[in-house]
């Protein structure tokens, strides 16, 4: 007799009884033990899963039970009942190499695919559909901290403020409605030449950045460009993303580990620096925009980029570090507005 | 039944399954989930718990799990349901929502105790189920009673505090000190109050009809927390010599060696705080696993500090440098690492343990057990 060695258990008590099984001429299961007998129709096999290559567990509708080593031959029995075949699907996929390579592929990519667009369009609706409150809470906040800790009171005379402030309300005549700026001037060594946006709208230009300027049109392109990044809500739409971004990588790695915030660092970090190089193309694209609706030429935009490069002492401008870098390549930023 | 075999022998509980072998039903389930915006979940639970399940073997016979993905759908649906209602009702009003999410938590420990149910009925060791007694009084006197002295004495302190504040006088003395004996007393209260919570989740699960025993003690784990107490002092003496002796070594050495010095003092503290949870951990399960029997058959639990916080901490290593892709492997060394430290004391054999009918039941419990993260795992 050429049976299947199994464990048959009554359902009953825990009690083992060591069988047989064999599939018998008229299509009949049959169970045979030292101490019992049965036979079972094959649609009486109510449940028998395919996971893993070890072992089946196949449970028989009087609630017995049988335990066998995986073999061909017992797979083939089994395969003649209807649960095992429609399971032989997932069975394959979850146990060829073919189809375990091409989930892990698809999988990376709808990752991928959700950190390059998904997260970015959620972000932007969310940030778009955020109250002026919530902006102008986040905007103050963030100023009062720099305002602690890296900035002074502009030491620029007033005459030259106001006369900035005249042409920054030139640039914005027109614009959208619904976009509100300001324009605030410090004084940071820490910072040095800077100029930047934050969520409520105000846009910061620092001393150094004004003596770094050599005139007035300079001074308006980067203007320019922060009033993209502020058209755009490019810092809110940041906070957001790299907070989603980071929540999403915890879920797929950390679900092991007790330091998921840790775990989630590394990879967290790369996504928002392709995510404000992303911006920056967008706000330098907007500035353009607005630089030949007001009549300002590109190369303004050239010259007080490569100063302010120099005076960072920003060598981002090798093309291998370029993911990393969190700009654009200055170089090709600036060849773009020459 | 007479006991035909009286030899004692120690059974190992050997786990067969592999990293490689579940990363395929891993990142299956993983790329279904996804194609079926989440619907696939039901049956990835099932297949991930199947797999490891058929793969835990004690005494030549395999652990089995029964859950109908069906079921658990409908509770993830109602779950998923209850969270979109929460967030629409955040959206109306933050304090509607806030309102719905306390209702929610008024429900855990029910939650916990049918989460319980149905694993346990969902779980069979050679075709006899497993079973949990639905009982929430204790569960509930436990989750209400055990937090209170520490709410109290928080919630005292506080008002003491900005009240004293918004009237510019100094805080009442007697008060705050009164405020810090109810926050002592409640940490204090806190071993007791886990060890009731273990011997409960315990002593109400059953092998068909056969009740597990526990005769564990609340000062064994008043004992752990003392030591775990006393090394984490020790941590913190160690780390606190290593700086003085790095700000003595400022003024005569160079600024390299201070550096190493606060380099050693990071990494002290580190390895020491990972030691420490992982001490209560081994040490707490120790206690509750090696006092469990059933029918006069004893457990063994031999879990190592050390052991447990090489296996967690290389797991997270991995799994950051590889992005993720180490976790099936992670999970399998985690599983096989607990369960090789698992033993049982049986005398005769296991032949007699009688089967008790049961019902089958919904997921709910269960689902809104695992959405929240409070399903029980000893």
């Amino acid at each position: 007799m050429s049976g299947i060695s199994a464990n048959y258990y009554d359902g009953q008590s825990s009690k083992r009884h060591a069988v047989s099984i064999q599939l018998d001429a008229n299509g009949m299961l049959s169970i045979h033990g030292d101490s019992l007998s049965a036979c079972y129709p094959l649609d009486e096999i109510t449940m028998a899963y395919r996971i893993g290559k070890r072992v089946r567990m196949i449970k028989l509708s009087d609630g017995a039970s049988l335990e066998a080593e995986t073999t061909p031959e017992l797979d083939a029995i089994l395969d003649q009942t209807k649960q095992h075949k429609h399971q032989g699907l997932v069975h394959r996929l979850e146990s060829k190499l073919k189809y375990i390579v091409m989930a892990l592929l698809l999988t990376i990519a709808f990752a991928f695919g959700f950190l390059t667009w998904g997260v970015p369009a959620l972000a932007k609706s969310v940030a778009f559909s955020l109250p002026v409150e919530t902006q102008d809470y986040l905007g103050e906040g963030t100023m009062e901290v720099f305002d602690e800790y890296f900035m002074q009171p502009s030491k620029l005379d007033k005459t030259r403020q106001a006369a900035i402030e005249k042409r920054f309300q030139a640039l914005i005549s027109g614009l959208d409605e619904r976009d509100r700026y300001e324009l605030l001037f410090r004084d940071s060594e820490k910072m040095g030449a800077n100029a930047f946006a934050l969520p409520s709208g105000s846009i910061v230009l620092t001393d150094q950045f004004i003596a770094l300027a050599e005139n007035e049109k300079e001074i308006d392109s980067v203007l320019a460009h922060e009033i993209g990044h502020v058209h755009f809500r490019h810092s809110l739409r940041g906070a957001i993303q790299s907070s989603s971004a980071a929540v999403l990588i915890a879920l797929m790695t950390g679900d092991v580990a007790s330091m998921s915030s840790f775990a989630a660092t590394l990879p967290t970090l790369l996504v928002n620096m392709n995510y404000s190089r992303q911006f920056e193309t967008e706000a330098d694209n907007y500035a353009k925009q607005l630089m030949k609706e007001k009549g300002i030429e590109f190369y303004h935009f050239a010259r007080i980029l490569t100063r302010l490069t120099a005076s960072h002492d920003v060598a981002d401008d090798d093309d291998s570090l370029n993911f990393l870098s969190s700009h654009p390549s200055t170089k090709e930023r600036i060849k773009s507005f020459q | 039944m007479e006991e035909e075999n009286s030899d004692t022998r120690e059974l190992s509980i050997e786990f067969t399954g592999s990293g490689s072998e579940y990363f395929g039903i891993w990142i299956v389930n993983i790329l279904l989930t996804i194609l079926t915006l989440g619907i696939y979940t039901a049956w990835a639970k099932v297949r991930t718990r199947k797999y490891f399940y058929n793969n835990t073997r004690m005494d030549g016979a395999i652990f089995d799990y029964h859950a109908s993905p069906i079921a658990i759908l409908k509770g993830w649906a109602i779950v998923v349901g209850v969270l979109i209602v929460q967030q629409v009702l955040s959206s109306i009003n933050i304090l509607y929502g806030l309102g719905l999410l306390l209702a929610i938590m008024a429900f855990i420990p029910w939650a916990m105790v049918r989460s319980r149910v149905f694993n346990l009925l969902n779980t069979s060791y050679r075709n006899v189920r497993f079973y949990f007694e639905r009982e929430y009084k204790e569960l509930y006197t436990i989750f209400l009673i055990a937090p209170l002295p520490i709410i109290v004495g928080y919630g005292l302190f506080f008002y003491v505090a900005i009240s004293a504040e918004s009237a510019e006088v100094t805080p009442d003395t007697g008060i705050m000190a009164l405020a810090g004996v109810f926050i002592l007393a409640g940490f204090v209260l806190l071993p007791y109050y886990l060890h009731r919570f273990y011997s409960f989740i315990i002593t109400r699960s059953s092998f068909g009809r056969t009740p597990f025993e526990n005769c564990s003690s609340a000062g064994a784990f008043y004992s752990i927390y003392l030591k775990a107490f006393g090394l984490g002092l020790l941590v913190g003496v160690a780390m606190m010599v290593v700086m003085g002796v790095s700000a003595g070594l400022a003024d005569v050495a160079d600024g390299v060696i201070s550096v190493i010095m606060g380099v050693l003092a990071f990494v002290i503290y580190l390895i020491g705080i990972y030691y420490v949870i992982y001490f209560i951990e081994a040490t707490k399960l120790n206690e509750i696993w090696g006092k469990t029997s059933i029918d006069g058959n004893r457990f063994i639990s031999k879990l190592e500090p050390w052991g447990l916080m090489w296996v967690m901490l290389s797991n997270t290593v991995l799994i950051v440098i590889t992005l993720g892709i180490y976790i099936p492997w992670a999970h399998v060394r985690m599983t096989r690492y607990r369960l090789n430290h698992l033993l049982i004391e049986v005398t005769g054999d296991m032949d007699n343990y009688i089967a008790k009918g049961h019902k089958e039941m919904g997921a709910l419990g269960a689902e809104l057990g695992d959405a929240m993260d409070f399903e029980i795992s000893l």
